[in-house]
């Protein structure tokens, strides 16, 4: 945005050779009061979000899983490692609150510790998936007809294997193991990212070759950039909320069938593999991670919808026409 | 078609499995069993890894178009017969999974769009919010423990149709059925407010007509793109619902095969799933022409 | 008027939408009658409630509109009395309606002959094969050349004019004795409007079916109708004879509306709106609806209502100062 007003500015004092100063000021001076107007449409936003409730009670939720992430070990009453802690598979009562597990550790303190990883795992994933995806978009939608194509076919071709086959694919050639799951999971989620942003950089290409041809002396390259990723900026952020539900769905179901963390490891989905063999004497162990899991995702899915909403498409329309 | 190329890719993809992995592919295959330096090269030689690349890729090929995609390491039998046996009930599983994702998809789609915005509406949303958020997995746990531990309706485990197909069709099921439920709702009520519908009605038409004859077919055409999405989804899915309830399949094959490193039995499984996927988007592409007649396919 | 030839009598309709920041009255009040064979002009710019009032006599106004009050009466039968099974005895077959814009109206994936056929269906003990048979021959009174092979096409393989004849057609498969056309030429192109119009007029006397005709086009109204109603935010303002009403115009709407049309054979150096804007129809008050934007208001015209009062034969008038000579 300040670059936009940097090419205002500049091309503006060239016009200043050519034609008289006051009119051309004044219009400018408008320009750059419509600038100040997204900042109001941030406002907008952040007050229409919070008259969600449900987006606002989720927001408070995930609140709480994070500082649970972050200080999970101070919180959690018991070693969630160390065997035999307390009763093998005891239901849950009042020193371990959600019960034991099959070897004797409290499931409590393991679901507290599970967050971190959980988390952490999804973030790290969708950093990876943003990272790579994001500017293949950039490149296959700015670029011309041949990178494109063979971009968009590779992306087909990642796309041909769904979600946990390809996280499946990658664990397979790299092996087994929290780091190489959450790069199994980066990775199955790219071509979302890819594909949102090349086609927002397609669509905006075409507004954009316009102003490029009014602000003039502006390099095409920067204005691109300055235009595109302001327009793309919102569908991501909603892609980047149900990415992170993706994520770990992912990868609490790679932990789920073995191929992910390796024990003692807490995790959520890995917890639940493990109790798979004792539903028959004990629900617990098998129902809490799940639950955890469930109100993260739907956390975050509710947060997702509550930012869709309040970032109207509507102030998607005004920052391309203002700028 | 696209599908040329994309199948190319997915043949390539496949082959390359074993190439991207970090080291050496055979020492790490035969890891466990310690072998010795002949052993290694002994088995490099047999999978014709010390041919150039281009023409293991084209004895790849060759091999792909006669049915023959290697041996199993571990198994030491034909990756083909491996696969063969197992693709059936994965494919059972999966058009369970996906018949009860229709239905109750539909059903819960099709009654919250009738009454918009009323309570029925709300819950169903409402539902369909929380049933997507749930891992499948837990789901068929939940569905154990409550189903087959407490009231014994439905067997936990085991292979084949009728009532051991319950449980798992249902894990898989479900979640989907709410993503369908959430399309169909919203196109639904879009329809329910186009002109067509008003000229319905003016014939007298009675509303069950009006509805599934006028509005349904319309409605259904961006929700039939989805299924045929989901497809793919929901034969990945289907892989973890197989060993959650030591379901013989492709899925327990494939985790079971990287866990082995058994390459040549990952490439074999991966290959017949990129396969099944495309395939599957095809159907779909068909199915679109015939539901809205707009379509033309050259 | 003889009481044996009135087909439908509308009294006193009232129409509703319950919105969110309050309600709209759409029709508010609305009383007139149709002979048999007779066609009536209903002349209203857009908003004004001739659309719905449409759609209030079938009983098919959409959420969140109701029908609040009055009677519609079809030969001493009150519609708004009939149980939604009887109401769709009625539609189609006793009253059908065409809409403005083909494209839209008709379903896009379904065949012209199952539209076509499945009212006939619906409203007879016809079966398929002699219910196609019978769509065809619609086709070919409609104009539609080599009907048998293009009653298999969809809607999109028809052109717009077209489209429109094949609305007429289904809307006539059962042989109403109303048909409610709202704005049926308003989408199409000028010449082929001419068109669809005389095949209306012809088809339409030919079965003897009443039309209720909905525009805002004067013009149409001219060569089309017999009796015409001029609506405004939801009321009749005027209702005459055609040729009474272009030539001695009682309402200063009525007027507006036939002044400012540009004309053909005298230069004007100005054209001349009406100006100012319909008003909202949210809770409307209790005066004439026209006062804002009237040339001729004085005090009483915001007092109270002007009902429509009889100034000459066949030609009733809502406004105070209908026999003030201001024109």
């Amino acid at each position: 945005m300040v670059s936009a007003l940097l090419c205002i500015r500049l091309s503006y004092r060239k016009l200043e050779k050519m034609f008289f100063k006051s009119g051309m000021k004044k219009k400018i001076d408008e320009m750059s009061q419509s600038h100040s107007r997204g900042w109001q449409g941030v406002k907008d936003s952040l007050v229409r979000f919070g008259q969600n409730r449900a987006a606002l009670v989720s927001s408070f939720v995930l609140l709480i899983f994070i500082v649970i992430a972050i200080f999970g070990p101070t919180l959690a009453p018991h070693d969630p490692i160390k065997i035999g802690i307390g009763p093998r598979l005891t239901p849950p009562n009042k020193d371990f609150l959600l019960g034991t597990d099959q070897f004797g550790r409290d499931v409590l303190s393991r679901v507290l510790y599970g967050t971190r990883l959980t988390l952490q795992a999804s973030i790290i994933a969708v950093v990876v998936a943003a990272g790579i995806g994001i500017p293949l978009g950039l490149i296959a939608g700015y670029a011309g007809k041949w990178t494109d194509n063979i971009i968009s076919r590779f992306i087909d071709i990642l796309l041909s294997f769904p979600g946990i086959l390809l996280a499946l694919i990658v664990v397979a050639i790299l092996g087994t193991g929290l780091g190489k799951v959450q790069i199994a999971v980066g990775v199955s989620l790219i071509p979302a990212y890819a594909r949102l942003v090349r086609g927002s950089v397609l669509s905006a290409k075409e507004n954009v070759y316009v102003e490029a041809a009014r602000a003039g002396g502006c390099s095409t390259f920067r204005i691109a950039t300055r235009h595109i990723l302001p327009n793309v900026f919102v569908p991501l952020l909603v892609l980047t909320t149900t990415a992170i539900g993706w994520a770990i769905i992912i990868a609490t179901s790679i932990n789920f069938i073995g191929l992910g963390v390796q024990p003692p490891t807490p995790e959520w989905g890995a917890d639940l593999g493990a109790a798979r063999s004792y539903l028959g004497v004990a629900w617990w162990p098998a129902t809490f991670p799940g639950l955890a899991i469930l109100i993260t995702i739907l956390s975050i899915n509710l947060i997702g919808d509550g930012l869709q909403n309040a970032l109207d498409p509507r102030l998607k329309h005004r920052a391309v026409i203002e700028k | 078609m696209l599908a040329i190329p994309t199948l190319i890719g997915v043949l390539v993809a496949s082959f390359l499995i074993i190439h991207l992995v970090p080291g050496d592919p055979v020492e790490v295959m035969m890891f466990g069993a310690n072998p010795t330096p002949e052993q290694v090269a002994q088995m490099r030689e047999q999978l014709g890894l010390d041919q150039p690349l281009y023409r293991q890729f084209g004895s790849y090929l060759w091999g792909v178009a006669r049915g023959d995609l290697g041996k199993s390491i571990q198994r030491q039998t034909p990756v083909t017969s491996e696969i063969k046996q197992r693709i059936k009930p994965t494919f059972q599983l999966t058009f369970a999974g996906m018949g009860i994702a229709i239905v109750f998809g539909f059903s819960m789609g099709i009654l919250a769009a009738l009454r918009p915005n009323s309570w029925v509406d709300s819950l169903a949303m409402g539902a369909a919010n929380v049933t997507v958020a749930i891992p499948a997995f837990w789901l068929g746990i939940l569905l154990i423990l409550l189903f087959a531990l407490n009231l014994g309706w439905f067997p936990a485990t085991g292979q084949g149709g009728g009532k051991r197909l319950v449980l798992p069709a249902l894990s898989l099921g479900i979640g989907y059925s709410a993503i369908i439920a959430r399309l169909v709702r919203s196109n639904l009520i879009q329809v329910l407010e186009k002109e067509y519908i008003l000229t319905a009605r003016s014939k007298g038409l009675v509303e069950r007509v009006v509805l599934f004859r006028h509005a349904l077919k319309n409605a259904l055409i961006p929700v039939i793109t989805m299924i045929g999405l989901q497809f793919g989804n929901m034969m990945g899915s289907a892989v973890i619902i197989e060993i959650l309830f030591a379901r013989i399949g492709l899925g327990r094959l494939l985790v079971l095969s990287i866990l082995q490193r058994d390459y040549p039995l990952i490439q074999g499984v991966i290959l017949v799933f990129g396969i099944i996927y495309i395939f599957s988007n095809l159907i779909i592409d068909v199915l679109y022409s015939f539901v809205d007649p707009r379509i033309h396919y050259a | 008027m003889n009481k044996k030839t009135v087909l439908l009598n509308v009294r006193n309709l009232h129409t509703t939408f319950h919105m969110m920041r309050g309600k709209i009255k759409a029709v508010n009040g609305i009383s007139f009658m149709i002979e048999r064979g007779e066609v009536l002009g209903m002349v209203g710019e857009s908003g004004c409630g001739k659309s719905v009032t449409g759609l209030s006599i079938m009983r098919i106004v959409p959420y969140p509109g109701r029908i609040t009050e009055g009677e519609v009466l079809l030969e001493e039968q009150n519609l708004l009395e009939l149980g939604e099974k009887e109401m769709r005895l009625v539609r189609g077959s006793e009253i059908a309606m065409i809409f403005q814009d083909p494209m839209t109206s008709l379903n896009p994936v379904l065949t012209i002959s199952r539209q076509l056929t499945e009212a006939i269906e619906t409203h007879t003990d016809i079966h398929r094969h002699e219910a196609q048979n019978r769509a065809i021959e619609l086709l070919k009174t409609v104009g539609i050349p080599s009907p048998e092979k293009r009653i298999h096409d969809y809607p999109h393989q028809f052109s717009g004019g077209m489209r429109q004849r094949v609305m007429i057609a289904m809307a006539l498969s059962c042989y109403p004795r109303i048909l409610i056309a709202d704005e049926p030429t308003t989408a199409l192109d000028v010449t082929i409007q001419a068109q669809i119009l005389e095949l209306m007029k012809e088809v339409c006397e030919k079965i003897e079916t009443s039309i209720m005709f909905i525009t805002h086009d004067l013009g149409i109204v001219a060569g089309l109708c017999q009796k015409v109603a001029v609506m405004y935010a939801g009321r009749i303002v005027e209702m005459a004879e055609v040729e009474e009403l272009y030539s001695r115009p009682c309402h200063p709407y009525t007027y507006g509306l036939l002044t400012s049309t540009p004309r053909m054979d005298r230069r004007e150096s100005r054209l001349n709106p009406i100006t100012g804007l319909p008003p909202s129809l949210y809770e409307p008050p209790s005066q004439c609806l026209f006062a804002s934007r009237c040339a001729y208001v004085e005090d009483r015209c915001m007092a109270a209502v002007p009902e429509l009062e009889m100034i000459g034969e066949r030609h009733t008038v809502a406004c105070f100062r209908s026999n003030d000579n201001l024109w």
